[in-house]
């Protein structure tokens, strides 16, 4: 699993696991698959916000 | 040909209806005089030049956005003509007043927007939907000055989690439109950016002039990021606003919807882990049910199960039935015990080993009463181990 997932794409691939095992059709090998990768990104999300602090750079000599 | 004779109301609306449409929504310049507010809200003036003069009114002057010291000022003004009915004079209904220097910056706006309405610039077909996790921020405005600092405030506060790039261009004056060009072609070449802020603070229309201008609004137009304009505190939308992907009234209010909060990412993750974790909690609670079933099934088709389970009812039956007789045996003897015991208790004898005695008279009958016997009648006193034989010698009542 890629590990620099954009925080759009973790909720892009969470939702789509959500809907996946909501499926009735899902068996229970693919759940514990589909589990085990939700449980990867939900930490990787919850870690990446938790260590996050803003990066500003100011580009300015261009300009003026 | 045919003499028509109006009545004063025919001719004042047919005027009128002439006045109307000849002359809706047109600009007369002159300087006002004799301005007056009514409690209503309402102003009334006259718009003069050297040799004319004609009445205004402006309706709910007081809500209106153009409220400044109006006497003696040359003004455009905005509205329609039409027929004061109860005097018989004609009027100007004045909808927006403009102070002549800015009169010309007006014409402009209207000139231009009208313009790129037609061409389809403002249309939400263009649109770029704003994107719902923006990481990458690209903010246009002065590096210097309070907008830049409640911003980025804002936005280290709620999304810490944030890049951001602050490029920093002059937001007024006749550079600031080709920086703010120049600012969104480099990001859309270079930068690896979800989201483009252009803000200011407020100011007056001369200062807004840089979002009138078309070099600023095509920019915005051909930018493929999508771009939120936040030019603060005016009455009036700019052009860029028009154009931009989305437009906010303030630059704090653009720092507060262009990302998710910290706060509520946490949350939107662990709602959605909450729903994988009961997904599989409710699968696996189906899954064993579904398997108890099963077995259940197996059971009952298994021959020698089907047996021996019959053997094990009968032989529960049998346990039941010996269970009831033996408890009704059980109750009997109860039953017969009590009552060997009420009998035993109601026994002369027993009652004779107490001390108790019977007094019989000589024809064998019991004495209940000294009314029955007399002085010197014989009676018979029976004890537990024998009788007495003896003669009444006195009754004593009780």
């Amino acid at each position: 699993m890629d590990k620099n997932l954009s925080i759009e794409q973790i909720f892009k691939r969470l939702d789509e696991i959500v809907s996946v095992m909501e499926n009735d059709s899902t068996s229970i090998d693919e759940m514990v698959t589909l589990y085990d990768e939700g449980a990867v990104l939900f930490t990787q999300c919850k870690k990446k916000l938790l260590a996050a602090e803003s990066k500003i750079n100011v580009i300015s000599k261009k300009y003026k | 040909m045919k003499t028509i004779i109006y009545s004063i109301t025919q001719i004042s609306n047919q005027v009128n209806s002439v006045l109307n449409h000849n002359f809706s929504n047109i600009w007369i310049k002159g300087q006002i005089s004799s301005f007056k507010i009514y409690p209503s809200g309402h102003a009334y003036f006259t718009l003069k030049d050297s040799s004319s003069q004609i009445d205004c009114v402006f309706f709910n002057y007081t809500n209106s956005d153009n409220i400044f010291d109006s006497t003696n000022i040359e003004v455009t003004a905005y509205g329609d003509i039409s027929i004061y009915k109860d005097k018989g004079k004609f009027q100007f209904i004045v909808n927006n007043l403009i102070r002549s220097g800015e009169s010309e910056l007006w014409f402009k706006y209207i000139e231009l927007k009208n313009k790129l309405t037609k061409e389809g610039l403002f249309d939400d077909i263009h649109k770029r939907s704003i994107p719902e996790f923006p990481e990458n921020i690209a903010i246009i405005t002065s590096n210097s000055g309070s907008v830049i600092k409640d911003i980025l405030t804002i936005l280290k506060r709620r999304a810490n989690y944030l890049n951001i790039d602050i490029y920093d261009v002059l937001i007024q004056g006749e550079q600031s439109s080709k920086e703010i060009k120049q600012a969104i072609c480099d990001i859309n070449d270079f930068k690896d950016v979800d989201l483009i802020i252009i803000a200011r603070g407020g100011g007056s229309i001369e200062d807004f002039q840089p979002f009138n201008e078309e070099i600023t609004v095509r920019a915005i137009y051909s930018s493929n990021i999508p771009i939120i304009a936040a030019l603060g505190h005016r009455t009036d939308v700019t052009l860029s606003d028009y154009v931009a992907d989305k437009f906010v009234g303030t630059p704090s209010e653009a720092a507060e919807i262009c990302c998710h909060s910290k706060i509520d990412l946490m949350e939107k993750a662990s709602n959605l882990m909450f729903k994988i974790d009961d997904n599989v909690f409710k699968i696996i609670k189906n899954s064993t049910s579904k398997y108890e079933n099963l077995h259940l099934r197996s059971i009952s088709k298994n021959p020698k199960l089907y047996l021996s389970n019959i053997d094990s009812k009968l032989d529960h039956l049998v346990f039941k039935l010996n269970e009831g007789i033996f408890s009704k045996i059980f109750k009997y003897n109860l039953k017969l015990n009590n009552l060997y015991n009420v009998i035993s208790a109601s026994n002369v004898t027993n009652i004779k080993r107490k001390g108790f005695a019977l007094v019989r008279d000589v024809k064998d009958k019991i004495i209940k009463s000294i009314k029955t016997v007399d002085k010197d009648d014989v009676i018979t006193i029976e004890l537990i181990d024998g009788k007495i034989e003896s003669t009444i010698k006195r009754k004593i009542d009780g």
